[in-house]
């Protein structure tokens, strides 16, 4: 239980694939401990295991309206729907900005810290939220969406 | 009857105080000494409904209606009357010059909420000469008997020419100014003195004028006879000469315990109207003052609402506490339903820009209130803060309303929308 420093962009862990749980251990549990302190210090909606340094497929996320932590083991997006651009930031990125289109709503798939399958449908800041944080798990990052004048914008 | 200022000087809270500081949330206590000390003065009409003007109190504004030789509709005079008491008008004047005057007059004085005032020379005059002829016919007796007759008839204040003399004539005559005089009254009381070589029974007999203010607790408002009509006028010795009888006149009725307000100019360059103001509450015992406008440019026939408004606020800041409204009819015509809407708009912006300046307690909230209104784009909220609500609503509705979030003045450019949303829901960072 421990707030964590976030990696930032250049850090070698954020283009890594992170492996699924295979076990839900007392490690998976401080992991995701981990990840709610540091994202609740953070003041983001929400914190994938990668961006702490671990290589595991795990995020969380605040729910805006009802400020209740959701937290996924092995999440798999199964249902996508509609689309919208918006502007977006990553923790892993301070004070960068792209505009980025994501589905308005998706169904999540994965399991509870229990071991509980979960399906979890979300939309609007929570969807495009979810499949943010799905794509750290796999080394996607949002630069990946930027254009290139938007790249140049941040001399990136 | 009871005399406000008396009472004041006795320290006697009455019920006109006591209703006035209700209504402006300012101290009972602190009115009533300025009105002892004749910083204030209380209108009374019809005994319920007081209004107070002074240094202690908020700015506030007259409208002038009445009809003219040439314009003669009372139905059209009492819907002034009932619009510019809509748009919060503080007193009405009835400066009727044509048709029934004391049916007019009476007519208005019961269908208005706010104190009336007159100027019974009108009165005098008109009458003067629809029955022998000219006005060098008038006697002093008929000028005091009209002015008692509207005091009796229930007028709050009556505009009374007596700093106009036969020592101020004689410079008149010298022809130093451009516009000579621009006071009807003025031009009355002038003229009647070159007829008759007799000195204005106003000054003369100001002991008279006294009695009668006594009898009905009449408030006397020292008229500017001499006051600038332009620009070039403003400040000229012929004023201020004007004004220093005021002065001695002020004093005398604060030693009677009669309320007087002293009226001041007239068209005033902007830089001139701090001295104006400061000049005349200096040698006026700070007596309330009334002016009107002062305008402050002589170009703008039609637009003379702004110019005078323009005057207003600065006069306000500077101490002004009566604003007589002008209308963009002024120097034109006789001015129409929407030309004294205008006007008292214009003067009560004036006066709320004064009341702001002037820290006046209550004034400075209701920006507050109205902006945190407009940062929300919550518009019923600003329609009803407006200075005018239905003008609100008719330009809000002019067009198509796209969004309830915006105004089309930059639609989905909203500066106030973009700011508020990312301040509500900064960009969010996963
Ligand atoms: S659209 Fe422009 S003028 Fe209208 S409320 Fe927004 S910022 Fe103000
Ligand atoms: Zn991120």
């Amino acid at each position: 239980m421990s707030v964590k420093k976030i990696k930032q962009y250049g850090a070698d862990v954020l283009r890594k694939k992170s492996l699924p749980v295979e076990n839900i251990t007392g490690k998976t549990i401080k992991i995701i401990e981990n990840l709610e302190d540091t994202l609740k210090e953070s003041k983001g909606v929400g914190l994938a295991a990668p961006q702490i340094g671990v290589l595991q497929r795990v995020f969380i996320a605040i729910d805006p309206d009802t400020k209740k932590v959701i937290k996924i083991i092995n999440p798999q997006i199964i249902e996508s729907e509609d689309s919208e651009i918006d502007i977006e930031g990553c923790l892993s990125f301070p004070s960068i900005y792209f505009s980025i289109k994501r589905p308005k709503k998706i169904v999540i798939k994965g399991l509870s810290p229990k071991g509980k399958e979960i399906i979890v449908p979300v939309k609007g800041l929570l969807a495009r939220c979810f499949a943010h944080e799905c794509d750290h798990l796999d080394g996607v990052l949002i630069i990946d969406y930027a254009s290139k004048e938007e790249k140049k914008h941040y001399s990136l | 009857m009871i005399l406000q200022k008396i009472e004041a000087q006795k320290g006697n809270i009455t019920q006109a105080v006591k209703k006035i500081s209700e209504k402006e949330n300012i101290p009972a206590e602190k009115i009533s000494e300025s009105v002892a000390r004749g910083r204030a003065v209380i209108l009374n009409h019809k005994d319920s409904g007081w209004t107070g003007i002074g240094d202690c109190l908020h700015i506030k504004v007259n409208a002038n209606i009445g009809t003219s030789s040439n314009i003669i509709n009372i139905e059209e005079e009492l819907l002034k009357l009932k619009k510019s008491c809509q748009v919060k008008t503080d007193t009405v004047m009835d400066l009727s010059t044509g048709g029934d005057l004391d049916n007019i007059r009476e007519k208005i004085i019961q269908e208005s909420p706010v104190p009336i005032g007159s100027v019974p020379i009108y009165q005098a005059v008109v009458e003067t000469i629809e029955e022998r002829g000219s006005f060098k016919f008038l006697t002093a007796e008929k000028i005091f008997e009209t002015i008692e007759k509207h005091a009796k008839s229930g007028i709050s204040f009556v505009t009374v020419h007596c700093g106009i003399t036969s020592e101020a004539l004689e410079t008149l005559k010298k022809g130093t100014r451009q516009t000579g005089v621009v006071s009807r009254g003025g031009a009355f009381i002038f003229s009647w003195m070159a007829l008759t070589g007799k000195e204005n029974p106003l000054y003369e007999r100001f002991d008279r004028l006294i009695s009668i203010a006594k009898k009905y607790d009449l408030v006397l408002s020292l008229g500017d006879g001499l006051r600038p009509g332009c620009i070039s006028d403003a400040t000229d010795n012929l004023q201020i000469s004007e004004v220093m009888k005021l002065g001695e006149l002020t004093e005398y009725a604060n030693q009677e315990g009669v309320q007087v307000i002293i009226e001041g100019p007239g068209h005033v360059p902007i830089n001139q109207i701090f001295t104006n103001v400061q000049l005349v509450k200096n040698i006026c015992a700070s007596a309330p003052l009334y002016l009107l406008g002062p305008l402050v440019t002589d170009i703008a026939p039609g637009y003379d609402h702004i110019t005078s408004a323009i005057g207003a606020a600065v006069a306000g800041w500077a101490g002004a506490d009566f604003i007589c409204y002008v209308t963009p009819s002024e120097h034109l015509a006789l001015p129409t339903i929407d030309d004294v809407i205008d006007g008292v708009v214009s003067a009560k912006i004036a006066a709320h820009a004064g009341d702001i300046a002037r820290n006046i307690p209550g004034s400075r909230e209701l920006d507050d209130q109205i902006s945190q209104a407009r940062f929300k784009r919550d518009w019923k909220k600003q329609q009803a803060l407006s200075i005018n609500p239905e003008k609100f609503k008719k330009v809000r509705e002019s067009q198509e309303i796209f969004s309830e979030d915006v105004c089309n003045m930059c639609g989905k450019y909203c500066a106030m929308k973009i700011i508020d949303d990312i301040m509500k829901s900064p960009i969010s960072h996963f």
